[in-house]
């Protein structure tokens, strides 16, 4: 949970009011030395030329001190007193020449359980989580985490929020059927699939009526008016071709035999097995319309 | 009544988020909507403003042979959410293995959603193959696969075409019949994207059931955990997802008034 803690300690000092430097208690890289305040210089700026004293006024800083914006005025002994009370920064690790024989390392203190910026609720119920197995009861109300604010609404704070999902109310029993026995199942025709065995054995291959027409501006209305304003040409051959059915024949025993025995062999193996010409590459009639299509 | 099936043998198609729009859509129409999430990364609930905590759901719970009308959901935008729940790895190992074993452990209760001859249910399916892809697609009056207009979507169209990702075998191809094709994240402005969708659209012809452009604002729309059609219902994207709307709309059976009163209308 290093992580978590880091982040909450970042998120908590950017939300500080009025605060516009902080250290996020990390030591710092380089302290300086107070100096006591220098002595009023004898020739004021105002004396230098006016396009020089800018520039001769101005003092090289770290960076630590450029971000030292005037409105936040830092007190100096406050500050090293804090620094004398932080923890002492770690030590530099010794070279490895001198390193002793390597021990095992202590364990490092458990870090004190860091508040979650954000935590989801707990579906699993704590028998389920002590066996390990996943035994999520119904849910039959909309959970806690219904209020989880959706992405939309954070962008767009007018939307409203989808109402959630409600389980129904129960059936009502006329409105059911019973299990259906296995016998009644073989027997009875189904009204909504209307599929039995015999009737899609000898059912046209093309039952369904033909689409309606597509309606002016949709998608497949400017691909059908592009197709119609090409040239007529014959069906690329992969598309018309019956599938190669080359009887499978054992792949001399180098060659993938398991799968040459168990799964179907595909049009690679099956080149390789029967020595026939390479298969015609669906790929190609992509390449041939994208051949076609001109830049825009 | 009808089952509309989401699916696509790619992840990362936007999948997803055309499934809550489209039912949004759909819903809007006037049709009683019942979505579920057959997907384990358990995202659907988050288009319906369901909190990330709430992690309760249907799927994940199926090997306890819970009541899927307990966990329903009504949402703000009408349509009623059965989400999948948040499972993990063991939990998944344990659905699959049940659904192995007994396939009725789902296709009960499904067959008892689809018996209310006025609902709607759209199921948004992982991505690849999966028992609930193999256990819904009989069902479905519809597979709608959503594809990226990119290169690799494009590949993809003969995998589409012959039904492969729905499964292997026979049945596979006669699923096929029912299968749609939508193009997500089209940009017309962009050569390759143009390019992709031009060879998916010049193949596919009516089966390109439609074609929603890139925008920014269906990612803001997730974003404020808020349907695209609530927050920028004049925006392209938002014309395209209407038109998606009615070209599923024609192929469904026209329902009744009455039958739009039942449970979970509003």
């Amino acid at each position: 949970m290093r992580e978590d803690a880091d982040v909450a300690r970042v998120v908590a000092a950017l939300n500080a009011p009025g605060m516009r430097y902080r250290s996020f208690n990390n030591p710092p890289v380089r302290v300086r030395p107070v100096a006591p305040p220098a002595p009023e210089p004898e020739e004021p700026a105002h004396a230098l030329p006016p396009e020089t004293a800018p520039l001769a006024a101005f003092e090289f800083a770290a960076p630590e001190d450029l971000t030292q914006v005037e409105d936040v005025a830092l007190n100096a002994a406050a500050f090293l007193a804090a620094m004398a009370s932080a923890a002492p920064p770690e030590p530099a690790p010794e070279p490895a020449m001198e390193a002793a024989p390597p021990e095992p390392a202590p364990e490092p203190a458990p870090e004190p359980e860091a508040r979650p910026l954000f935590t989801w609720p707990e579906l699993v119920s704590p028998a389920a989580a002590s066996t390990g197995l996943l035994d999520l009861p119904p849910v039959t109300a909309a959970p806690a985490a219904a209020a989880m604010p959706s992405t939309l609404s954070m962008i767009r704070p007018g939307v409203p929020e989808p109402a959630p999902p409600r389980p129904l109310p129960p059936m009502p029993a006329s409105t059911l059927m019973p299990a259906w026995p296995m016998e009644a199942a073989m027997s009875a025709t189904l009204p909504g699939a209307d599929f039995r065995l015999l009737n899609a054995i000898s059912r046209d291959h093309d039952p369904l009526p033909a689409t309606q027409p597509p309606a002016a501006g949709t998608t497949l209305n400017m691909l059908r008016g592009m197709l119609d304003q090409m040239p007529a040409e014959t069906p690329f051959p992969v598309f018309t071709a019956p599938p190669p059915q080359a009887p499978l024949m054992p792949t001399q025993g180098h060659i993938l035999p398991a799968a040459a025995v168990t799964v179907p062999l595909s049009d690679v193996m099956r080149l390789l097995s029967v020595g026939a010409n390479p298969p015609i590459n669906p790929f190609d009639a992509v390449r041939s319309a994208l051949a076609a299509q001109p830049f825009r | 009544m009808p089952l509309i099936m989401f699916a696509s043998p790619k992840g990362g198609v936007g999948k997803t988020t055309m499934t809550a729009n489209i039912a949004d859509a759909l819903r809007r129409n006037g049709r009683r909507v019942l979505v579920m999430d057959f997907d384990p990364q358990n995202t659907l609930r988050l288009h319906f403003g369901v909190p990330l905590t709430d992690t309760a759901g249907f799927l994940a719970d199926l090997p306890k042979r819970p009541d899927w009308r307990n966990l329903v959901r009504q949402t703000a935008s009408g349509v009623m959410l059965l989400p999948h729940g948040a499972i993990d790895i063991r939990g998944a190992l344990g659905l699959s293995s049940a659904l192995e074993r007994d396939p009725e452990l789902l296709a009960a209760p499904m067959r008892a959603m689809l018996a209310d001859p006025g609902l709607l249910v759209i199921a948004d399916t992982p991505p690849g193959p999966s028992h609930s892809l193999n256990l819904l697609a009989p069902l479905a009056s519809m597979v709608v696969a959503v594809l990226l207009a990119d290169a690799t979507s494009a590949a993809l169209v003969p995998e589409i075409e012959n039904g492969r990702f729905l499964g292997a075998g026979t049945m596979a191809a006669l699923f096929a019949g029912r299968l749609r094709v939508v193009l997500n994240g089209v940009d017309p402005n962009a050569r390759l994207s143009r390019a992709s969708a031009e060879t998916v659209a010049r193949h596919l012809g009516p089966r390109l059931l439609g074609a929603m452009c890139r925008e920014e604002v269906v990612a803001e729309a997730l974003a404020a955990q808020r349907l695209l059609l609530d927050v920028a219902p004049n925006s392209r994207a938002a014309e395209d997802l209407r038109e998606i709307a009615r070209g599923i709309e024609a192929a469904l059976p026209a329902v009744p008034d009455s039958l739009q009163s039942g449970w979970g209308a509003r």
